[in-house]
């Protein structure tokens, strides 16, 4: 089933006119760790939607998220999503 | 623009103490005048901003407003204390908004642009459109964060928002030279020994105030029983710095009438009962005593709006709590005996005929010697 995704861009939640094939439960859990400005939930969920993603630029649009909260975290994770934006020359 | 009628004044204010007039009013309560003044002394010189103890850890982040320009503190991941201007170089955004620990990079919230704690730019997210995180035109080392010139000495923070300033170290080489006995680790004594006083008044009478003693006996009487007025002494460098000094210093005692707190390493015996006290012009007002510090940093909000922050700083980083409070409440006590001058001397700048003043030759030279430094960057401003 097709569902439309919510996203974050800075502080405010927008509707984003990209529709993704996925689990619609992904939505919701993006959403609630949003609500919550729960930003590590928030990396490891964009995480799985890039890997969920179905071609380039929807993986590399969602890796971006992923990645900026991994910066601005100090994730463990920021040097390996990095590192798979640089593999598409996205970064 | 100048007024000629504060061109005039200046002048006044350039003769020697016997014969000169203190600032005028519109120096105190012209808030054009007060631009014009901004300019030339607080944005071209160093001016006092905060401590180092406001951001303690490395990636503590203080987003402070210093007229009117919005700035970050920030304490970078190698400790190194940077003050940047708390905006991003896309949109001009205000990056960080309240107290906070940078544990990653510095996110700005609009399009979330990141940088580092040093400043520099590393992620543009989306620049190229979306996922593509890129763009030829933006180029990432050209858009760090535009750092202010900073230099930190005896944990405050100084910038020199001009940039064109001598060096701090140069600038200032004879009072760091005259207190260099001092140049010893200092501890913040944390919470209890940090608070904030606001006055209602330009910055630079409570810097007057603070120069000399003149006024100890009749505002301050319980210093009369072991500070008398002749037992202090002015501190006058004409062109650099002001003060005043004390020879009958007696350390905080505790309870059991013991030293309560242990003394900077070192000092000679001049300080066993001396202290001094001297403003590091434009607006920071510090005092040296073998057993403590403090540093205070006016903050000018306004052309009659100030805010005080009083910092106590100890030899070591183990001191007692209760007597740091007590310390601190004294302290409180003293220089809230001065906002009413301080505040008297702002509403008495609103009458017309005032005419700046004038200097006791004994008594006043701190004070004149302030004026006339800030008349001479006035001066120099104006060209």
């Amino acid at each position: 089933m097709s569902q439309p995704i919510v996203i974050t861009i800075g502080w405010r939640v927008k509707l984003w006119p990209i529709v993704v094939k996925r689990d619609g439960a992904l939505d919701a859990l993006i959403l609630k760790a949003h609500a919550g400005d729960d930003r590590t939930a928030l990396v490891a969920l964009y995480t799985q939607a890039a890997d969920l993603a179905d071609e380039v630029d929807r993986e590399c649009f969602f890796l971006t998220y992923a990645h900026i909260y991994a910066l601005e975290l100090a994730h463990p994770s920021q040097e390996s999503l990095r590192a798979r934006l640089l593999a598409f020359g996205r970064e | 623009m100048a007024k000629d009628y504060i061109q005039t004044d200046i002048t006044l204010v350039q003769k020697s103490v016997e014969q000169a007039n203190g600032l005028s009013n519109s120096h105190y309560i012209d808030p054009a005048v007060f631009a014009e003044e901004s300019e030339a002394v607080l944005k071209a010189t160093w001016a006092g901003l905060a401590v180092g103890a406001d951001v303690p850890n490395p990636g503590d982040a203080k987003p402070i407003q210093f007229l009117g320009i919005p700035l970050l503190l920030i304490r970078d991941k190698d400790s190194d204390l940077r003050v940047f201007e708390n905006i991003c170089r896309h949109r001009g955004m205000q990056l960080v908004h309240e107290a906070k620990t940078i544990e990653g990079a510095i996110r700005c919230p609009y399009h979330s642009w990141c940088y580092s704690t040093k400043g520099k730019l590393v992620s543009t997210p989306h620049v190229g459109g979306a996922g593509h995180n890129t763009h030829p035109s933006i180029v990432k080392d050209d858009l760090g964060l535009n750092e202010v010139r900073s230099y930190v000495w005896r944990d405050v923070v100084f910038i020199n928002i001009s940039g064109a300033a001598p060096e701090f170290t140069e600038v200032h080489s004879d009072l760091i030279s005259r207190w260099s006995e001092f140049d010893s680790p200092l501890y913040h004594g944390g919470a209890d020994s940090r608070c904030e006083l606001e006055l209602v008044a330009n910055y630079k009478l409570a810097v007057e105030n603070y120069c000399e003693s003149y006024h100890l006996p009749w505002v301050h009487p319980g210093l009369n029983s072991y500070s008398r007025l002749e037992d202090h002494y002015n501190i006058v460098e004409y062109g650099k710095f002001s003060g005043q000094g004390t020879l009958v210093y007696r350390q905080f005692k505790a309870e059991d009438g013991a030293p309560a707190f242990p003394d900077f390493p070192d000092l000679s015996e001049k300080w066993n009962e001396g202290a001094e006290y001297i403003t590091v012009y434009p607006n920071v007002l510090l005092g040296v005593q073998r057993d403590h510090a403090f540093a205070i940093v006016l903050e000018p909000q306004a052309h009659d709006k100030t805010v005080e922050h009083i910092h106590l700083y100890y030899a070591s980083d183990d001191t007692d709590a209760k007597n740091r409070v007590v310390n601190a409440r004294q302290w409180k006590e003293v220089f809230e005996e001065d906002i009413f001058v301080v505040e008297g001397m702002q509403s008495g700048r609103h009458a017309p005929t005032f005419d700046g003043g004038c200097f006791s030759s004994v008594m006043d030279e701190p004070t004149h010697c302030y004026h006339d430094w800030v008349a001479g960057k006035i001066v120099a401003h104006r060209g």
